[in-house]
């Protein structure tokens, strides 16, 4: 030990505390402290082997928390994507399709839209099977992708394509109108659907016969409430000067844009 | 630094073949610190048996950790002395209670600890550990660090991660104030019976 100036002026009581150092173990300890240190070292010390067993513990807890974290998480989304409008988990589903739409790069962005529209109209058809009211949300949306794809049909794969997903949208409006009379945004964007359908034909299979039966179809004119909707105002609300019955002769494209307007007015 | 001085005490040479799981070189280094360890736990557990299977645990863990170690400027000894305070901790922390103010040794212990000694050296032996009682749990950890296990204030700064002059400064507070205990003593242990009992 090194006696530096502490221990110097300190002597005294460092003589007294080096007294600590008589306590030695007999030879027998030392053998049997060797002997146990070389078993504890063969199988791991005690006190290791404990911890060791509260870390598999938790490791194993901490596994099965996360298998049952994602079953939970799984049956969520698979119930969400089963649900329809107005059930509980139906916005989440609304959430995930518009996390899909913004993680899609854009050259295939129409075709997810698509796919969305076409997942729509087998929404809009559980609906119907089960009696339940369709949401007018879901009629715009409709009437919405409706119009950008007769807008560009090239960006949806091209006027063939866009064709039949009109066809099945508007079979699906049908049943719509059929449900519920008195849905004026169904009747017309049943109507506007048809005439932008017919639109898109090749000019050798059009005739102006197709088109004004368009515009007569049953659909396109529902059964009104006769009360309350004079003849000729059954589909949107004409505007001032506007000849009573003229507004279903409108282009198709106009004739959505009026549905929205009228439901969602612009601010000014 | 070394507990027990002996001349052809090669550390690093037996560091080098206890690596290569030479039981005689394992057992040499074992015989060279198991006093100081020893005493180092048992002044500070206050118990015989309890301060015998910590050192063997400490001396388990070097057993298995040898191969691991490197003087990367931390001594054998201190890496030892490390271990056994861990170790200490962990004992502490697995009793659900803290190290306790005053160490208060074993019947047994303290008739093992004077067994040998003379009448009047075993009166001093009692009043030294009974001043240790009275310094703080730092303090009397460098304490027994220096003078049970004889280690350098070097030594004592890594193991208790501090730095060599803070560990200077409280060793001279801890002598100055062990001093005054031993010196006045019948008349502190009266003031501090009166204090503690006689409110």
């Amino acid at each position: 030990m090194s006696h530096d100036r502490d221990d110097a002026q300190f002597s005294d009581v460092a003589v007294r505390l080096e007294g600590l150092r008589r306590l030695h173990l007999s030879a027998a300890d030392r053998q049997r402290i060797w002997r146990t240190a070389y078993s504890y070292a063969q199988r791991g010390p005690q006190t290791s082997a404990r911890r060791q067993g509260l870390t598999g513990s938790f490791l194993r807890l901490f596994a099965s928390s996360l298998v049952v974290m994602a079953f939970l998480v799984t049956s969520v989304v698979w119930a969400s994507t089963q649900s329809l409008p107005g059930d509980a988990l139906y916005p989440l589903a609304r959430g995930f399709e518009s996390a899909q739409l913004a993680l899609t790069p854009a050259p295939q962005r129409a075709e997810v839209e698509l796919q969305l529209l076409n997942r729509r109209a087998m929404e809009v058809r559980q609906l119907i099977h089960h009696q339940r009211p369709v949401p007018p949300e879901i009629i715009i949306e409709i009437s919405t992708a409706v119009e950008k794809m007769i807008t560009a049909p090239e960006s949806f794969g091209g006027a063939t394509v866009v064709r039949g997903h009109l066809a099945l949208q508007e079979e699906v409006l049908r049943r719509v109108v059929a449900q519920n009379p008195k849905s004026r945004a169904a009747a017309v964007v049943v109507g506007s659907t048809a005439a932008a359908r017919v639109s898109l034909q090749p000019l050798s299979t059009l005739t102006s016969s197709a088109i004004f039966a368009t515009s007569s179809h049953p659909a396109f004119e529902p059964e009104r409430d006769q009360q309350s909707i004079p003849p000729g105002q059954n589909q949107i609300l004409p505007d001032q000067g506007e000849t009573p019955g003229e507004s279903h002769r409108l282009p198709p494209q106009e004739q959505m844009h009026r549905v929205r307007n009228k439901r969602y007015p612009a601010r000014i | 630094m070394s507990p027990q001085e002996k001349p052809c005490y090669d550390e690093p040479a037996l560091i080098h073949r206890a690596k290569q799981n030479d039981r005689t070189a394992q057992g040499e280094l074992y015989e060279h610190y198991v006093d100081a360890i020893y005493r180092y736990m048992v002044y500070r557990t206050g118990n015989h048996a309890v301060a015998e299977d910590l050192t063997a645990e400490v001396f388990a863990k070097m057993l298995t950790s040898l191969a691991r170690y490197e003087d990367r400027g931390l001594p054998f000894g201190a890496w030892l002395f490390r271990i056994a305070r861990t170790r200490l901790v962990d004992y502490w922390r697995s009793t659900q209670r803290r190290e306790a103010k005053t160490v208060v040794l074993s019947e047994e212990l303290e008739v093992f600890l004077t067994n040998d000694a003379l009448p009047a050296d075993r009166q001093e032996y009692e009043d030294l550990l009974k001043a240790l009682e009275y310094l703080t749990e730092a303090e009397r950890e460098i304490i027994l660090l220096r003078f049970a296990s004889e280690l350098d204030n070097q030594a004592i700064a890594m193991i208790v991660h501090s730095n060599p002059n803070a560990v200077k400064s409280m060793m001279y507070r801890a002598l100055r104030k062990l001093r005054e205990i031993l010196t006045r003593q019948e008349q502190f242990y009266d003031a501090d019976t009166e204090g503690r009992y006689g409110r």
